[in-house]
């Protein structure tokens, strides 16, 4: 944090920090409140289901529990979990100091807990919150059949933390990929910071690719436009976007809590994991196909029949790479010394319940069972056992793991090993059952004595106060622990030799590593300084191997260690932006004022946060010493562009995907879709191209100069590329003024529609371009580039190229033809 | 200069193709199909030249050029999944357009 002598207040800290440790537990007690309360939403949905003909919850209030427990353990719960520990350990794991790009990893949590309080927010709108389930299936989702307010406000909730984790995803990807240690391989670190990377892969194409949806669900809901109520979209443009996203999110949920159970696993049976190499393949070849299977959540949509057949071959192919992960767990246990504490318990449970579910779900690939079982209480079964047995419960062996890293206190075994015996009972009582219930459909709220489903109900709405009572007794030894458990060293587990964070102290000070830089060698650990890595020195005095020796000492400091003080690791804007982007959300919907409000602090955060940087009142120095293979040759700036813009690709891939869809079916329904210059002047499109081609050419002709310290042809070319881009935008607000005042509005047809969502989204990138122009512009002008240091106007000549290459896309689609 | 005079070189054959484009896309009664597929696959040209020179692709390694790759085709099965659903029939809401 700040000096010594200039000690912050705690508040200010925690409202202010961008530590990757402090983020890490700032994601920790977000996501764990949040799931009590998606935890107290399923036991009352539990208790309206317990017995036939109940009377607990109205069928709307019934609708609305289900589907926010489902949103909020999908988003809100399961993958922040995993985040807490991922920016808890994974820099420590990879050797680095913090993250790559500490602000925005703390933009990335205040975001998040911005999305979950608009989320909730949604319960207090006319009329509550979402009621179409978890799956927002269209037309449920319509205005028509949930014209509540809260609807639109879940909506972009959603959309708010999609952002949140896209500025997280491409900061992890920095990280891992460019922070490393000095000899710390890809392949050397530890399964969860291997299994963190490959989620990250999925994530950056699986979120922005749910946003393109959800963006015409709220601008079907708060514009007018008619993606999911007109004939050409519908039911299965919904259907196609949403399991686009939804099957690799299952990976996203799962993925984290595995990697966590192989690695306690393997330090609790004193080996090193069976196979890694084999499970690295399997994990990146699990990541592919998760991307070809998901029409297997539409067997029953009416689909062509070849398209069945393939995803079943796909979905049924994906079991092969799991179960080559299982076994090598298995095998990891065989020959080891095995130590039966709390991690361990929850790290083999959570593979005993993954073999059970994955089980399940091979019944669910096939489409002649799956016409039976879909819709019914075997899939709410199937998928609660992967999820929530896979993934959850290895992220409990992992909050039990790290806790005394995190802590620096152990927790009680006797309270451990007792939760992990109810939550084991609670879990399989209430998730076992509902695959009895395989005639039940999933989707009532109410059922009478006839259908014989009441026993087993009970049975299951028991098991769920048992599992649920578990987390009580998780809850009380941790909290417990921070005050009377006993004190750990660094390595508590004995992990000293499997991963770097047991060779730090516990907690680990600000900057990680007191005793100097990580190096792997062949000999093992060692600590060096950073003047000695650049200057090249092999050997210091001191070195120890993994966990064999005392660790040297050379002060600790933070000065020690870098030979100088570096700015407070403090900033408030994060925190800031995220009030007036979460104001700004939920004045969309209950009015005007709020709105205003949080549009104001929204841009004075933005000011604020470019003036910092322009200042340079910000700097903590996040250097990359060490292994950056595959991308040596790209510094952090562009490459966080980069991955950014990866994500993007998955915005608008689907948005032209659904014009695609939505153009051909018209043939089908009989819309005459506008022919070319009907609508749209090519001319107007033409000149739009021309200029905001050439905005793109002044732009790298600025980057160009600046590679040769002109600093006078970096200020010509911003200032041209920001007045072509400017002009860009009057070009087209002023096509939408022409076309709104001949009637052709949002929700005139489907054409409209698409028309306007891709041109308003793609102008809403132009206009960030612009403010980002602005902040170079007054960098540039306070002398912040020169021929060395330019990585900024590099990152910004990649945004701009991308939002040029989307607009060549975009101009013949509706200009031509 | 050479690296100045090169991106003008790039943008006028991007500007050039431009016109192409707009020739074959506004020549769409005689050509039909063959309009739609050049002026696709004119903007694709013009889209890598922009992803090479404007965002200097050239200078990253391999593996930006593998991700983006890897980017664009994780979409192609969501457009050949979409193809295989078109002629099925629509479900839209009742008295919906």
């Amino acid at each position: 944090m700040a000096h010594a002598n200039n000690k912050p207040n705690p508040l200010v800290v925690w409202l202010f920090t961008t530590n990757h440790k402090n983020v890490g537990i700032l994601y920790l007690v977000t996501s764990l409140y949040f799931l009590v309360v998606a935890g107290i939403l399923a036991l009352t949905f539990r208790m309206q289901l317990s017995a036939p003909n109940m009377v607990f919850l109205a069928a709307d209030s019934y609708n609305q529990a289900v589907t926010l427990h489902g949103l909020f353990m999908l988003l809100w719960v399961t993958t922040p979990l995993a985040a807490a520990f991922a920016n808890y350990v994974v820099p420590i794991q990879i050797g680095a100091k913090d993250m790559a790009f500490p602000r925005l990893n703390a933009l990335s949590y205040w975001l998040y807990l911005a999305s979950g309080i608009v989320a909730l927010s949604s319960f207090f709108a006319p009329g509550g919150t979402a009621d179409w389930g978890w799956t927002t299936y269209a037309p449920l989702n319509t205005l028509q059949y949930s014209p509540q307010a809260g609807g639109s406000l879940m909506g972009l909730a959603i959309l708010l933390l999609l952002s949140s984790t896209i500025v997280a995803t491409s900061n992890f990807m920095v990280t891992i990929f460019r922070l490393r240690a000095p000899g710390m391989k890809l392949s050397y670190l530890p399964l969860f910071s291997i299994f963190w990377l490959v989620t990250q892969f999925l994530l950056l194409w699986a979120f922005p690719a749910f946003a393109a949806p959800l963006l015409m669900l709220v601008s079907d809901r708060v514009l007018g436009t008619v993606f999911f109520t007109a004939a050409e979209g519908g039911a299965l443009l919904w259907d196609h976007l949403l399991w686009f996203f939804g099957h690799p999110e299952v990976y996203i949920l799962v993925l984290p809590g595995l990697a966590i159970a192989g690695d306690v696993l393997a330090v609790f049976s004193r080996r090193q994991l069976y196979a890694k190499k084999v499970i690295i393949i399997a994990v990146s070849v699990a990541a592919f196909l998760s991307y070809v299977v998901w029409v297997h959540h539409m067997f029953m949509t009416g689909i062509h029949p070849g398209l069945r057949e393939v995803f079943n071959i796909t979905t049924e192919l994906i079991s092969i790479p799991f179960g080559a992960i299982m076994l090598s767990y298995i095998l990891t246990l065989f020959g080891g010394r095995i130590r039966a504490t709390t991690p361990f318990l929850f790290a083999l449970g959570s593979v005993i319940l993954f073999i059970i579910g994955g089980a399940s779900g091979v019944f669910n690939s096939s489409v002649a069972l799956d016409v039976g079982m879909r819709g019914t209480f075997w899939v709410v079964g199937h998928f609660h056992y992967t999820i929530v047995g896979g993934g959850i419960t290895g992220l409990i062996a992992g909050l039990y793991y790290w806790w005394p890293k995190m802590t620096g206190r152990m927790f009680s075994e006797k309270l451990g090993k007792l939760h992990f015996a109810i939550y084991m009972i609670g879990f399989n009582l209430l998730y076992f059952p509902m695959h009895l219930l395989y005639d039940m459909p999933r989707r009532i709220f109410f059922y009478d004595a006839t259908t014989g489903w009441g026993p087993i109900n009970m049975l299951i709405t028991m098991g769920s106060w048992i599992f649920a009572s578990s987390f009580i007794i998780l809850f009380i030894n941790l909290i417990n622990s921070l005050r009377h458990g006993p004190k750990v060293g660094d390595d508590p587990w004995g992990g000293a030799n499997y991963s770097l964070e047991w060779n730090v102290p516990s907690p680990p000070p600000e900057f990680n590593f007191p005793k100097g830089v990580p190096v792997i060698t062949a000999q093992g650990l060692e600590f060096r300084q950073p003047w000695e890595i650049k200057m090249g020195i092999t050997t210091t005095g001191g070195q120890q191997l993994y966990g064999t020796t005392a660790l040297p000492t050379n002060g600790g400091s933070h000065v020690a260690e870098h030979g100088e003080e570096h700015g407070p690791h403090l900033s408030p804007w994060p925190f800031i932006l995220s009030i007036g982007v979460a104001l700004t959300m939920i004045g969309l919907v209950f009015g005007v004022p709020l709105l205003l409000q949080g549009v104001v602090i929204f841009i004075a955060s933005i000011v604020g946060w470019a003036w910092e940087d322009v200042k340079e009142k910000f700097h903590v120095a996040i250097e990359a010493l060490g292994e950056k293979w595959p991308f040596d040759r790209v510094e952090n700036v562009p490459l966080g562009m980069w991955f950014f813009l990866f994500g993007e690709v998955a915005l608008f891939g689907p948005l032209f995907a659904a014009y695609f869809f939505v153009r051909a079916n018209s043939a089908y329904t009989g819309f005459a879709w506008p022919l070319p210059g009907q609508i749209h002047s090519t001319v107007m499109g033409a000149i739009s191209t021309i200029i905001l081609l050439t905005s793109g050419l002044a732009t790298s002709l600025a980057l160009v100069a600046i590679k040769n310290n002109n600093q006078r042809g970096l200020k010509a070319g911003l200032l041209t590329a920001f007045i072509l881009g400017l002009a860009v935008l009057f070009i087209e607000g002023f096509q939408w003024a022409e076309l709104f005042a001949e009637g052709y509005t949002f929700g005139t047809d489907i054409a409209a529609s698409i028309y306007y969502l891709i041109t308003g989204i793609h102008g809403a990138h132009i206009l960030a371009g612009l403010l980002i122009i602005i902040y170079l512009l007054a960098k540039a002008y306070k002398g912040g580039y020169n021929a060395e240091k330019h990585m900024g106007v590099y990152a910004f000549a990649i945004y701009w190229g991308f939002v040029v290459g989307v607009w060549l896309f975009t101009f013949p689609l509706f200009y031509l033809i | 200069m050479r690296e100045e005079w090169q991106l003008v070189a790039i943008y006028t054959v991007i500007i050039a193709a431009l016109v192409a484009e707009v020739i074959v896309g506004s020549s769409w009664m005689t050509l039909g199909q063959t309009a739609l597929i050049g002026v696709l696959v004119i903007a694709k040209l013009q889209a890598a030249l922009v992803f090479t020179f404007f965002m200097f692709g050239k200078y990253g390694t391999r593996s930006v050029a593998l991700i983006m790759l890897i980017s664009v085709s994780t979409l192609l099965p969501l457009f050949l999944a979409f193809a295989f659903s078109i002629e099925f029939p629509p479900h839209a809401v009742a008295g919906g357009r």
